[in-house]
């Protein structure tokens, strides 16, 4: 299934559900949320029953209440808000117009290593 | 507007010089002298890149005078040509200014969309009690919220209004937390918004030149560089390390991250690198105040004389135009005056060819004279002036005559008065402040 922005409360939802174990109640979520602001039970309940419908969420069953589970990844979903043409659009802004906490070009997994390594002899020198 | 753009053109190269010299020794710089210097230098030289728009919009009425003088003086050479150049130009510059800008916009504001969905409110104890020390620990005393984002990979300040920190999901131990938090909060401090901004504008202006690109981006990297410097200040080698080692698991975490995600940004080793041995590097370095000194003020005077040679190049216009314009045959009626300080009674006007054609005759017998002509394309006219001034007058005796000028530009060697009938006189001095060339301009 082709996936579509979600609104802002299902996405608030959604975030509870990739940010905790899982499965989890209705009620866990529900407190969970609560912690910003207050949330009718009803309105909840057919938040959750939309999630479904869209295939983000897999229903089951705990006893007595109703679980749920992500069927789509946090990752996943955010690559879908963020076409390559967004993505582009961005970039210059997250480069130039925020003091992000580090540079950004492409790293290669080798420079990684080489980093690590630059690291880590600095390490050993210090001990040696 | 051609003309803000030929100041833009003749600042945009001496300061570039300057950009590339910097750039240059940079370098053998870094190793004994603190990025901070560097980081101030930047903000510098990019507000000298920016600033001659601001100086001629405070002065609108001089600035319409050369602009159409000048239009005229180009179409009179070119002979017919209905287009100049410079036009073209300027609208080519004013269009990739337009783009620029756009672009950012859309790309802050589609970003800053992207924020507001996917962040929300921090419930960690540990990291709110990280924040709220750090906060002590650096003095910042300006409101400032903490969130916790899934769509950014590293920790950031974001906001030009109300700025946020953002920090990505991620764990990390209250230890490591703090001196990244602390990294965060020295941006907010400094306002390194404001000065990424300030840089972006100088840019946007000079968009057209690629070593302003490069100052963008060398500015971005001593920001970062001066800011690990204020942090690891008063850390050892172990902190230092330690610090090097977290930053590097931001980038890991990012790493794995960042492909699916909106801000899929990872960064260069080489700056990375850069980093590191800048925070490990324990050698106490210069802080290269005086360096800043003269470097400021080599950058400051070189733009100061662009803008001399600017107004040098109107004046050349001016009189190139008073030579094109002239009649053939200019019917003059001139009357001796026998003191040229004096000012005379009669209704007179300076007859500008005088003094450019002829200059020698300005020192013998300096004259004031009549001069009405109806030169070709009927854009300037030649006029009686109401009020007597002289050539070789000088200023103050002028003022006490007509009155304050309205404006004055050229550092004083240009004084323009409004009249009432909608004409403008312009009077142009010499070097020792007297009167050199005067005439009047009546509409376009």
């Amino acid at each position: 299934m082709k996936l579509k922005k979600i609104p802002d409360t299902e996405l608030e939802i959604m975030q509870v559900v990739w940010s905790n174990p899982t499965p989890i109640t209705t009620s866990e979520i529900k407190n969970v949320l609560e912690e910003e602001r207050s949330w009718s039970q009803g309105a909840l309940q057919s938040l959750l029953t939309r999630l479904v419908e869209r295939g983000f969420l897999k229903p089951g069953m705990k006893g007595k209440s109703k679980t749920f589970e992500p069927i789509v990844s946090e990752s996943d979903y955010l690559a879908v808000e963020s076409s390559s043409f967004l993505k582009k659009l961005r970039r210059s802004t997250i480069t130039e117009l925020v003091t992000a906490l580090y540079d950004t070009k492409a790293i290669s997994d080798e420079d990684l290593a080489e980093l690590d390594a630059f690291l880590a002899e600095r390490r050993d020198n210090r001990k040696g | 507007m051609e003309n803000i753009f030929i100041d833009i053109m003749e600042l945009t190269i001496p300061v570039s010089i300057w950009i590339a010299l910097l750039l240059m020794c940079s370098p053998l710089l870094k190793r004994s002298y603190a990025a901070r210097w560097r980081y101030y230098m930047w903000l510098f030289v990019a507000v000298r890149l920016i600033i001659p728009i601001r100086f001629k919009a405070a002065a609108p009425i001089t600035m319409e005078l050369p602009e159409s003088v000048g239009k005229i003086a180009i179409q009179s050479n070119a002979s017919g040509g209905s287009v100049s150049v410079t036009l073209i130009l300027t609208v080519i510059w004013l269009v990739g200014m337009t783009v620029y800008a756009g672009w950012q916009a859309a790309g802050y504001i589609s970003f800053s969309r992207l924020v507001k969905r996917w962040s929300r409110k921090v419930k960690d104890e540990a990291v709110l009690n990280a924040f709220d020390e750090a906060k002590r620990e650096m003095g910042v005393k300006r409101e400032i919220e903490i969130k916790t984002c899934s769509a950014v990979t590293t920790p950031m300040i974001f906001g030009i209004v109300k700025p946020m920190l953002l920090m990505p999901k991620m764990e990390l131990n209250k230890e490591d937390f703090k001196p990244i938090l602390c990294h965060e909060l020295v941006h907010f401090k400094r306002n390194d918004i404001i000065y990424k901004l300030l840089v972006m504008c100088a840019v946007m202006i000079h968009w057209f030149n690629p070593l302003v690109h490069i100052m963008l981006k060398a500015a971005n990297r001593d920001i970062e560089l001066a800011c690990d410097a204020e942090i690891v200040k008063s850390m050892d080698g172990e902190l230092r390390q330690r610090y090097c080692e977290t930053i590097l698991r931001i980038v890991h975490n990012g790493r794995t991250r960042a492909c699916a995600l909106s801000t899929c940004f990872i960064f260069s080793k080489k700056t990375v690198l850069e980093r590191f041995k800048n925070i490990l590097d324990e050698k106490i370095k210069r802080s290269g105040v005086i360096m800043f000194c003269v470097v400021a003020v080599s950058v400051a005077v070189s733009g100061g004389a662009v803008g001399f040679a600017t107004e040098r190049i109107a004046e050349e216009l001016e009189e190139n135009l008073q030579i094109i314009e002239r009649p053939a045959e200019p019917q003059k009626s001139s009357e001796e005056i026998p003191e040229p300080s004096e000012v005379p009674e009669s209704d007179t006007a300076y007859v500008p060819e005088s003094s450019v054609t002829e200059p020698k005759t300005v020192e013998t017998a300096p004259r004031v004279k009549t001069e009405q002509s109806t030169p070709e394309g009927d854009q300037i006219k030649w006029v009686q002036p109401v009020n007597d001034v002289s050539i070789g007058a000088d200023k103050q005796e002028i003022h006490d005559a007509i009155g304050e000028p309205d404006t004055v530009s050229g550092n004083g060697f240009k004084e323009t008065y409004e009249r009432e009938d909608g004409s403008t006189v312009v009077l142009q001095y010499d070097d020792n402040g007297t009167l050199d060339t005067g005439y009047i301009v009546v509409g376009e």
